[in-house]
């Protein structure tokens, strides 16, 4: 047992790569069908001079892409491009890869000449089995649909398929924390529901380095989530949890959303926490708030603080206003 | 367990019909010999690229066969072929002058830990210290987990013959691991304990 326990350490094969291999057989098959065709003497003549000409090395290009309208494009006589967006292509007429970096690029490659097209997000890689494909890539990731033929989809994530006029489009999913922050803001703005959004939010939190500002930020969105949909406790413990990171970026505006959440929900004892920083460094409208579970216990203090938050040259609510000047009474 | 071999009757299939069958009969082979070629190919041999090959050999070469029973034996013995030149390959290309194309196999991911793949590596080292007839007895029964009459009837050989084999081929693993690593029992007796 011992031995075959060490020999279970070997890599297992990569099982993605067997439609892969199914797809490069087939058309191996397909193009030797086509050499036993009547005209084979001609076509043998062909391609000797084509083996000739392929042993004089073509020269690669690297061309930068950007284009803010539709722009056709004529890469060779087998590969057509139509894009929006911006990237980078380098390769030979018949050999090109592509990093797609924003926008949608549309690939036309005459199917069995050959031809080898790899589209590269972030996300993942297209590779064209001969056929007319798109790939879109926004803050959701990268989408890639086909009108004609097959290309095989492998992702960042995992995941790999090939992706047919039937089976499509598929997106491989922004894999990194950057990526999945910009993700859940664009399903939150495509109005997926809030679960939705939590799995991405939760994903990146998973994979962030706690010392890193995107970890802090996909924070708060998660604190902001919870604060919307409940429970109002999961958003307190996001709260907090920000708040010991020590980042600066989204302190105040963690205690204002956790201090009003507990004002509304839990009264002054759960919010003094987050309101009583904000009394120095807050809006005019935080100093109230403060000044108005400071009143039960030190009166002058939230007298002054209040006299403070109007002197303010700042928008107050009305109520909070109201609430304020009741306060000062006649002093003021 | 792995699964099953094709059944014979599409080799008969194939080798009485035309290219729609033998299409078929190599679709029907083709995971088994991706899995063959990256399991004896290592991490030097691009194993698509072995199994590719390997089909279009089968594919070319099938109107040989006159047995459909031993075409499982013959399609087993072009793989390793293919997988013996391509090692010829990669070997002569170290010396052939500019820039050489570094492929990764499949299987080989970056994600895996440099702990994985040293162990990994050392596995491939014992493995390929062993004589052949043994470390393919030992790379089906234990890696594809065949029963022994299908690795008898892979290899062509009788099922006594892969019993003593596959008996040579640990102890000879055991051997080689601990000429060189010395810790392999060390490690067993640590996790049964």
């Amino acid at each position: 047992m011992s031995v075959d326990r060490q020999l279970r350490q070997l890599p297992e094969p990569d099982e993605r790569r067997i439609s892969h291999l199914r797809d490069r057989f087939d058309q191996s098959r397909a193009q030797r069908s086509t050499r036993l065709l009547p005209w084979a003497l001609v076509g043998a003549t062909l391609m000797a001079t084509a083996a000739v000409l392929s042993l004089m090395p073509e020269a690669a290009c690297d061309v930068p892409l950007r284009t803010d309208g539709v722009t056709a494009l004529a890469w060779s006589d087998t590969v057509a491009l139509s894009l929006q967006g911006h990237g980078r292509a380098q390769g030979t007429s018949h050999d090109l890869v592509i990093d797609w970096e924003m926008g949608t690029l549309d690939v036309n490659v005459v199917p069995k000449t050959g031809t080898s097209v790899v589209v590269q997000t972030q996300e993942g890689t297209v590779r064209v089995l001969g056929t007319v494909f798109q790939v879109t890539r926004d803050a959701l990731g990268a989408t890639t649909s086909v009108s004609r033929g097959k290309v095989q989809v492998d992702c960042e994530d995992g995941w790999s398929v090939v992706v047919t006029v039937e089976r499509g489009p598929h997106t491989c999913l922004r894999t990194g924390p950057g990526g999945l922050l910009r993700r859940a803001d664009a399903l939150e703005e495509r109005g997926e529901s809030s679960e939705v959004v939590l799995q991405t939010l939760n994903r990146g939190l998973s994979i962030a380095d706690s010392d890193a500002a995107v970890y802090g930020e996909l924070l708060v969105r998660r604190m902001q989530l919870h604060a919307a949909h409940g429970p109002a406790v999961a958003a307190f413990v996001d709260a907090d949890r920000y708040l010991a990171l020590g980042q600066q970026a989204r302190t105040s505006d963690v205690l204002r959303l956790a201090g009003r959440l507990a004002l509304s929900s839990d009264g002054c004892d759960r919010a003094e926490r987050y309101l009583a920083p904000l009394s120095v460094q807050g809006t005019a409208e935080d100093q109230l708030m403060w000044a108005s579970c400071l009143a039960a216990r030190d009166l002058p203090a939230a007298k002054a603080l209040a006299q403070r938050a109007l002197e303010r040259d700042e928008a107050i609510d009305a109520n909070w206003k109201t609430w304020g000047d009741n306060l000062m009474g006649g002093s003021r | 367990m792995r699964p099953a071999l094709p059944d014979t009757a599409l080799t008969v299939a194939a080798m009485d019909g035309g290219d729609r069958e033998i299409d078929a009969l190599a679709h029907a082979w083709l995971p088994h010999v991706y899995r063959w070629c990256h399991r004896f190919g290592g991490p030097k041999v691009d194993s698509e690229d072995a199994a590719h090959e390997s089909l279009m050999v089968m594919c070319r070469r099938l109107s040989q066969v006159s047995d459909p029973e031993v075409f499982p034996a013959w399609l087993f013995s072009i793989c390793k072929r293919v997988i013996a030149n391509q090692r010829r390959k990669a070997w002569f290309l170290r010396w052939v002058p500019g820039p050489v194309k570094e492929r990764p196999a499949s299987g080989w991911s970056p994600l895996r830990t440099v702990e994985a793949r040293e162990q990994a590596t050392q596995v491939w080292r014992v493995l390929g210290a062993l004589p052949e007839i043994q470390r393919e007895v030992l790379v089906l029964s234990v890696l594809e987990e065949r029963r022994g009459p299908e690795v008898a009837s892979l290899l062509n050989i009788p099922l006594g013959t892969v019993k003593s084999r596959l008996r040579l081929a640990r102890i000879g693993f055991k051997e080689q691991w601990a000429e060189r690593y010395g810790a392999l029992d060390l490690n067993i007796l640590k996790e049964v304990g």
